[in-house]
């Protein structure tokens, strides 16, 4: 700050509360005592010249906008070079850059990029983080910020790796919601005991899709924010684990009804079902019916 | 035809009618359709023997043959008819079913005729009257006396009589059909005599087969193997019929099965028709079963029942033809009333107290499940419904109004609510996303039903692969196939994000099910040079690879444990020939040692298992090849 003048300190301090504000030259103007198009000129290259100002183009004008003061002390012990590569960084939000296209993008000779990128990493000023899209990227972007969905991967992922956990955790809890929503409750005293009994046709008080996600905001089972559409990705898999199903035209769910003790498909059951040599096992050769072991199990297991 | 099902199919007919008989089987099976001579070159057994073996087979529909008759010579042909080797199976089945549904003495009949293959109906009677020693394997040429076999024959039938009244209403029912003389052929033989025929006509002199020409050959050809499936079913409706309409029919039907009515409902049969047992048909009731097992699990027992009533209903319809598409029967065009089922329906079955009634919706929330009202069935109708009802009470009151009575009596009260009660099970099942029913609109009072199984079972087999992808591979494999044929073809990536689980965890999982044959993998090269990892890896699902794949594999299974079986036998063969010694027999406790009767009874338990496995493997084998 001591290294400007006092008008151009004035100009700074009032207008740099708002970093994000576009100022005009003409807006400008009006701190500039009596107007003077000339001082303001020079105060503005003034600014621009120590980085406290950055220039942009809206249409056909030219309009300002100042620049915080940390990243003004952050540029200003800075070589041309990372100047350049931290300018082009900062200009990707919390997109991020990959690294690929900062070396295109700067024209840098690979070494002197790689040494400005580190020594930007020493100081804090940008940090790499992987992308849930490109994994082997490395992509870099303002230490202060926090990345986009696009690369973080939603709700799904912690540190770019998804949380299996996580989601099996509200699967059950879904699940057991579902369920528990889809058949009437027990009738006290009731005959047969563990029979579940089905609601009649047309009945429509099955849960919903914002019936379910209404459930999971309230419950608190996660701080993550989970819209529609994740628990909608949810609800996918369920069906597809053949748990619950689509009633009423596909808008509500309904949980599939399990039975203790049904008759279940054969085959699997039997040694050959799930043996592992049953492409070898042949009536001549040395893996046959007779020898096998695995029946030999099997029947004394009764 | 696959390898395993040639092995499964040899060690069957070795089972039932001995080594000789199964080594002109495999001849027959390994290298298809042949004469009698090379036959007996392959089987490497002196014709004579070959010649009684054949007759056997013949018999009992397991070999079909045809003889050409063109180019001065006769040639005769052996093909080996092996989906009726395969009905050797379900010789238990069948039996069991016809006791259920007509007792023993039926079911003694059946089995005699599965026995026999097939056999004229003086000569079964009269074997019956003249009980002789039960000769399983003995060779029966076409019209000499058949001795019927006492082994199943425990039910006392005295009579002639009986028998044939037994016949008949086996026969009304299809059960058991008359054998015509194409069924002793292939079918292949026959279309191209029915060809020949048909071309001679049409084309006459020596003209040029031209495309439209030989399309209507083609029609007519068609047409005319359709007419002779359709031939029992016909003669089987004019049985039905006849008492209403005696003269129209009688000439047809006086061929094969010249019934004389004494009344309305008696009949008999003509002695000189031959009869066997239709295995299609029992197909059907397997299926019927199966289904019924399935909307138990998926909605209740109360449901199932009424649904197995309906396809009672149905079954008394259909005839079943074995086509290659799997059965073909009625169901479709069958309409079933609700009155139909609830005038046959069992009174036992707890209709009300099986399904509960959904909380009714006020003023647009929905009050909470735990109100007292939810097993009162009578108070609360959805407003939809209630129409119904209103209308179908009409029609109830215009009953009453004929009969007389203007307010409903109690029986007739019970009646309707009964009725309302199946309408509601039936509902249950029209709704379930499998759709068990199809509603007819019409105007049918309560309502009519018809039942798609053909897409019935398509669902079923799904579901059963399933099932087997989860026992073998578990849940996260079960999952992945899923999406699979939900999305069609799709990769890694694509499954990873739908599947909400990572890369790397499904990749083990694709790779095994591409191993076994339920998945498959379609390469697309994003470069010309074909690069491995510059290459899409999608996955698809074809059901009839997968399901061939899986029936090759119930083939050798089944192969397996009937080997298991044998080796069992002769692993115990010297305990089992002296238990079955006259002078033991009945009398194991005083005659076998400790050891002898523990390993007595631990081969009986084996046994059962290995026998009790194969008929599970072949539940599951009919569900494939044919429903």
């Amino acid at each position: 700050m001591s290294d400007l003048q006092a008008l151009a300190r004035t100009i700074y301090e009032t207008c740099s509360a708002n970093h994000e504000k576009l100022y005009t030259s003409n807006e400008l103007l009006s701190h500039v005592p009596k107007r003077d198009a000339q001082v303001l000129l020079s105060t503005i290259n003034e600014l621009l010249g120590r980085g406290y100002l950055k220039t942009l183009k809206q249409g056909d004008a030219f309009v300002y906008r100042f620049v915080s003061k940390d990243s003004v002390d952050r540029t200003r012990n800075l070589t041309p070079d990372e100047a350049l590569v931290y300018q082009h960084i900062e200009s990707s939000a919390r997109e991020g850059i990959w690294s690929k296209i900062l070396k295109t993008r700067t024209n840098l000779h690979p070494t002197v990029l790689t040494r400005c990128l580190k020594t930007l990493e020493n100081h804090r000023y940008i940090k790499s983080i992987k992308s849930v899209k490109y994994p082997t990227r490395k992509i870099y972007m303002l230490s202060d910020l926090t990345p986009t969905i696009e690369v973080t991967g939603g709700p799904w992922f912690t540190d770019s790796e998804l949380d299996a956990d996580f989601i099996n955790a509200l699967l059950v809890a879904i699940e057991r919601f579902v369920t528990s929503r889809s058949f009437p409750k027990q009738k006290p005293g009731a005959a047969a005991v563990g029979v579940v009994i089905p609601f009649e046709a047309g009945y429509t008080g099955y849960p919903t899709l914002s019936d379910i996600t209404q459930w999971v905001k309230n419950s608190n089972l996660t701080e993550v924010e989970l819209s529609e559409a994740d628990i909608k990705a949810l609800l996918e898999v369920l069906i597809y684990d053949g748990k619950l199903e689509r009633v009423i035209g596909g808008t509500a769910y309904k949980a599939v009804r399990r039975v203790e003790g049904a008759v279940k498909q054969g085959v699997t059951e039997a040694p050959c079902g799930r043996c592992p040599v049953f492409d070898l096992c042949h009536e001549d050769g040395p893996i046959n019916a007779a020898n096998c072991v695995y029946f030999e199990k099997w029947l004394a297991e009764i | 035809m696959q390898q395993n099902a040639v092995e499964l199919c040899t060690i069957l007919v070795r089972d039932t009618y001995g080594e000789l008989s199964s080594r002109v089987v495999a001849a027959l099976l390994e290298y298809g359709r042949s004469t009698l001579h090379t036959i007996v070159r392959r089987a490497k057994i002196p014709e004579k023997v070959v010649k009684q073996t054949l007759v056997v087979l013949i018999q009992q529909h397991l070999v079909l043959h045809y003889t050409h008759e063109d180019g001065g010579r006769d040639a005769t042909h052996y093909e080996c008819n092996w989906l009726q080797i395969y009905e050797l199976l379900h010789t238990g089945r069948i039996v069991r079913t016809i006791e259920e549904r007509f007792g023993t003495e039926a079911a003694s009949v059946v089995s005699n005729f599965l026995l026999l293959g097939h056999a004229r109906v003086s000569d079964f009677i009269t074997a019956y009257g003249v009980s002789t020693k039960p000769k399983p394997n003995a060779v029966l040429p076409n019209g000499t006396t058949i001795s019927a076999s006492e082994a199943t024959g425990t039910a006392p039938i005295t009579s002639a009589a009986q028998i044939s009244k037994h016949i008949v209403t086996l026969m009304q029912e299809k059960f058991l059909v008359p054998v015509q003389i194409h069924h002793m052929h292939p079918q292949v033989d026959t279309e191209n005599a029915i060809r020949q025929r048909v071309t001679a006509e049409q084309v006459g002199s020596a003209a040029a087969m031209q495309a439209k020409t030989k399309k209507a050959i083609d029609e007519k050809v068609a047409e005319k193997m359709e007419a002779l499936s359709n031939d029992i079913d016909n003669k089987n409706f004019g049985l039905k019929r006849k008492s209403d309409q005696q003269d129209g029919r009688a000439r047809k039907r006086t061929k094969y099965s010249a019934a004389q009515p004494a009344d309305e409902e008696e009949w008999e049969i003509d002695g000189s028709i031959v009869l066997r047992a239709n295995n299609a048909k029992f197909l059907a009731i397997f299926r019927n079963e199966e289904l019924v097992r399935w909307a138990e699990s998926r909605i209740g027992k109360a449901t199932s029942q009424v649904y197995a009533e309906l396809l009672r209903h149905l079954e008394k319809n259909v005839i079943g033809h074995r086509t290659e598409k799997g059965l073909v029967d009625g169901g479709k065009k069958t309409v079933v009333s609700t009155l139909d089922i609830g005038n046959t329906l069992s009174k036992d079955i707890d209709l009300v107290n099986s399904i509960a009634s959904g909380p009714a919706i006020t003023n647009g929330h929905k009050r909470t499940m735990a109100n007292g009202h939810l097993f009162s069935v009578n108070d609360e109708e959805s407003d939809g419904d209630s129409d119904d009802y209103d209308l179908d009470a009409d029609v109830d009151d215009n009953d009453m109004g004929i009969n007389g009575t203007h307010d409903l009596s109690s029986t007739a009260q019970e009646k309707k609510e009964q009725l309302q009660n199946i309408r509601k099970h039936l509902m249950l099942l029209a709704e379930d996303p499998n759709q068990f029913v199809t509603k007819q609109e019409g105007s049918m009072q309560y309502g009519g039903w018809t039942v798609d199984t053909q897409r019935l079972c398509e669902a079923l087999r799904i579901r059963e692969l399933e099932q087997i992808v989860e026992e073998r591979f578990g849940g996260i494999a079960t999952r992945l196939v899923r999406i699979i044929k939900d999305k069609g073809k799709m990769d890694e990536k694509g499954l990873a994000d739908t599947a909400l689980l990572r890369q790397k965890d499904i990749r083990a999982h694709l790779g095994t099910l591409h191993e076994r044959g339920f998945l498959h993998v379609q390469e697309v090269p994003k470069t010309a040079e074909r690069l491995p990892a510059r290459t899409f890896y999608f996955f698809y699902f074809d059901e009839k690879m997968s399901k061939m794949a899986m029936l090759n594999d119930f083939y050798k299974a089944m192969s397996r444990i009937m080997q298991r079986i044998d080796h069992e036998r002769s692993h115990n063969s010297m305990l089992l020939s002296k238990a079955d010694r006259t002078d033991v027999k009945g009398h194991e406790e005083e005659l076998l040692t400790k050891k002898e009767l523990t390993d007595l009874a631990k081969w009986k338990r084996s046994e059962e298992k290995l026998l009790g496995q194969l008929m599970r493997v072949d539940r599951q084998v009919m569900m494939f090849r044919d429903w």
